[in-house]
């Protein structure tokens, strides 16, 4: 399955979340768990992504760790 | 009844508290706003009302989060108002289903109806979730009356899924008047907390986190809510609007817009205020000429004349400036471009160990010191917190602009001068960011995921209020503060134990004692003790440092020379943050920590003059001689970033070649 990192549509279905512990949580708590996705803009090192009822920018890191449907 | 105000961060919880018990808490268009407690009683009634800074679940992992958490769970509250925005309805029901699984009662206030992007059933919504709805916005009439009524009924039903939950240490969860459902879900969870409140061993054994059974909890909450708003709310498009702005001023050209912005503030503040603040500084003058010719004895003349008026005028003459850069900045936060400069910025402060996060909190720092300290609260990660609160009073606060304004325009020195104390203080923070993150050997470093506010057109009347409420306080300050220090200072620096009144200053009691530290700053050209008491005094107030300067007889006299009035305004640019900041700082990096700055901005302070008035100094004499030592100092760094790059650039590529190997 492909990361928001490295999805190729720069849109999709959030599946899974999967770093450490504690981000698990905060992105879970944040509700990004089934949400839609969709890149707005790229930065050296972090992405300002549209998850459907909210943005955010999110680190490189990050964005490799949330697994995707496309 | 005793409510609590809940919900989301930036859904509107503080304006709908000012909007209940006409206060004025600070509000804005960005997360993180309010991060304390704040207790009122609502207008015309005996109820109060207690606004809880914004979080989005009740498991914590900040400060801030921690403070609701406590006071959700155990906090003596009959109702929760839970606040949500209308257009973020299933992410912000999510935490509202954690608040009524511990068994809360609860109103759900839906705001910022106008902004809806749909048709939006309420009656619907209330009928799904079993608690009062009440719809509510800034421009609609105040909801005071429909809360009370909907507070009186407010109920606490568990969601449905609860019943399926097994509930494990339901025992220990009563007797810590929790809701055994609740204390359940948050082990499935592995909350910390709630296994230590409980004496549980809940560590998780996953290899990853990714389908682990603890997101069972937030996918039952959401399968909830997903029933809840179908139907209720309309399938809603794009911000469009946000859309295509962030194309603009996040594209390719993000730096450069960025920079133009801040530019703009800068010279609009400069300029459009000038001729104000003149006018100001004339009328001052002509009201001290009376009180300095009146026939009264020759120290109450002085006193009143250049003590009181004197001082006190020569902070009040840069109002127009001060007033001009509260309302450019708070349109900047209100519209929601400030928290796009985090995603601008965020990929030079991982250089420094921090997230664009902390950016923010530094731009905060323009306005007010002590308030951008306490707004490192909303930065997770506990040491990235504790670095972006040590080095955010470097940043120069709204007070130094006037210090910096008058001493240029004293000596008729060029507006550039201004700017460049700002580039100087945003350098002085970034030198030290990067001794701290090596010292701490690269640790503590956040992962950024930090939420855009929507574009919004700030509301006039609260941006009013807002710049008033700012100007007021500034004119209170100057009226309390700096006029108190000024008056003690004009009366410790003309009067001595042995002489009484001198007059003119030398032998007071305040050229003995500040005469005794003045040796100290000789190198940094203003060895004089009056130079010294206007720092000694800026520790209660910055703005005191042109005031007490003022009334101790001016600029010209103090420095001297331009030199000596720069290498000050450097000094001053830098070195200790006033009391009020100090106590914010005590309180996020304790007092050891409150100690470590105050040692370290002096010292970085001192530094930096010295380097500018010892070069100065040495130009004066030899200047081929300062040029060469520039030189060396600026190829010993060139070599030293190219050592370093080439080292990074070696490991890079070793890393790689393993890489392919396996």
């Amino acid at each position: 399955m492909a990361s928001i990192f490295d999805s190729e549509n720069n849109s999709g279905v959030i599946k899974s979340v999967g770093c450490d512990g504690d981000t698990h949580r905060r992105l879970v708590d944040m509700g990004l768990l089934g949400a839609t996705y969709r890149i707005k803009a790229k930065k050296r090192g972090s992405a300002l992504i549209d998850f459907g009822d909210f943005s955010a920018v999110t680190r490189d890191e990050l964005s490799r760790s949330i697994e995707v449907e496309q | 009844m005793r409510l609590a105000l809940c919900g989301n961060p930036n859904v509107g919880k503080t304006t709908l508290f000012n909007r209940l018990t006409r206060s004025s808490a600070p509000v804005g268009n960005w997360h993180g706003v309010t991060v304390d407690v704040c207790e009122k009683r609502i207008t015309g009634t005996s109820d109060t009302l207690v606004d809880l800074p914004g979080c989005y679940s009740l498991t914590a992992r900040s400060k801030e989060e921690e403070i609701t958490r406590d006071g959700i769970l155990f906090g003596d509250y009959d109702v929760v108002l839970f606040v949500a925005e209308v257009n973020n309805l299933r992410r912000n029901l999510y935490l509202l289903t954690q608040v009524l699984e511990a068994g809360k009662k609860v109103v759900l206030i839906v705001n910022m109806l106008d902004e809806a992007k749909g048709k939006v059933d309420l009656a619907l919504l209330e009928r799904r979730l079993g608690v009062p709805v009440v719809g509510t916005s800034e421009r609609m009439e105040n909801p005071r009356r429909a809360v009370l009524e909907a507070a009186a009924k407010a109920d606490s039903p568990s969601p449905p899924y609860t019943r399926d939950v097994a509930q494990t240490y339901a025992n220990e969860a009563r007797q810590k008047h929790i809701t055994p459902a609740f204390a359940a879900l948050k082990l499935v969870e592995r909350d910390e907390y709630m296994a230590e409140l409980l004496g549980v061993k809940n560590k998780c054994t996953c290899d990853t986190c990714a389908d682990c059974e603890r997101d069972m909890p937030a996918r039952m909450r959401y399968h909830y809510i997903d029933g809840v708003l179908n139907g209720v709310i309309e399938r809603r498009r794009h911000n469009s609007v946000t859309d295509k702005i962030d194309k603009i001023v996040l594209g390719k050209a993000a730096l450069p817009i960025f920079f133009l912005i801040m530019t703009a503030v800068f010279v609009i503040t400069f300029e459009a205020g000038r001729p104000l603040s003149e006018l100001l500084t004339r009328l001052i003058s002509l009201a001290a000429q009376p009180v300095k010719n009146a026939d009264m004895p020759k120290w109450l003349c002085g006193f009143i004349g250049d003590g009181i008026i004197g001082g006190v005028g020569s902070i009040l003459a840069f109002l127009p400036q001060v007033t001009l850069l509260f309302l450019l900045t708070t349109l900047l936060q209100d519209s929601g471009y400030m928290s796009r400069v985090a995603f601008v910025s965020d990929g030079f402060f991982k250089r420094f160990g921090l997230s664009g996060r902390a950016a923010f909190s530094l731009i905060l720092g323009l306005g007010c010191s002590a308030t951008a300290v306490l707004s490192t609260r909303g930065i997770a990660e506990k040491k990235a917190r504790k670095r972006a609160a040590f080095v955010t009073p470097f940043v120069p606060c709204s007070a130094r602009l006037s210090v910096f304004t008058a001493i240029t325009a004293y000596f008729n020195l060029s507006a550039l001068l201004v700017a460049a104390m700002y580039v100087i203080g945003f350098l002085a923070a970034l030198v030290v960011l990067k001794i701290m993150r090596i010292a701490a050997r690269n640790d503590g470093e956040e992962p950024l995921l930090m939420e855009m506010p929507p574009y919004r057109f700030p509301p006039v009347k609260r941006t009013f209020k807002a710049v008033l409420k700012s100007v007021a306080a500034f004119i209170v300050r100057v009226g309390s503060v700096v006029l108190g220090v000024s008056a003690i200072m004009w009366l410790l620096s003309n009067f001595s134990v042995r002489y009484g009144f001198t007059g003119g200053c030398d032998g007071s009691l305040m050229s003995t004692f500040a005469g005794l530290i003045a040796p100290v700053f000789k190198p940094l050209g203003f060895g004089d003790w009056r130079a010294v008491t206007a720092l000694l005094s800026g520790v209660a107030a910055k703005e005191t440092l042109v005031s007490v300067i003022a009334s101790l007889g001016g600029m010209g006299e103090v420095f001297g020379s331009h030199a000596a009035a720069v290498s000050f305004l450097i000094f001053s640019c830098l070195y200790v943050p006033c009391v009020a900041t100090l106590a914010s700082l005590s309180k996020e990096i304790g007092f050891k920590g409150t100690l470590l700055s105050v040692t370290v901005h002096t010292a970085v302070a001192y530094l930096a003059a010295f380097a500018y008035y010892g070069t100065w100094s040495l130009a004066q004499v030899n200047a081929p001689l300062a040029i060469i030592i520039w030189a060396c100092v600026g190829g010993a760094a060139t070599v030293g970033f190219a050592v370093i790059g080439v080292r990074r650039a070696v490991k890079a590529s070793r890393a790689r070649t393993r890489t392919i190997r396996r």
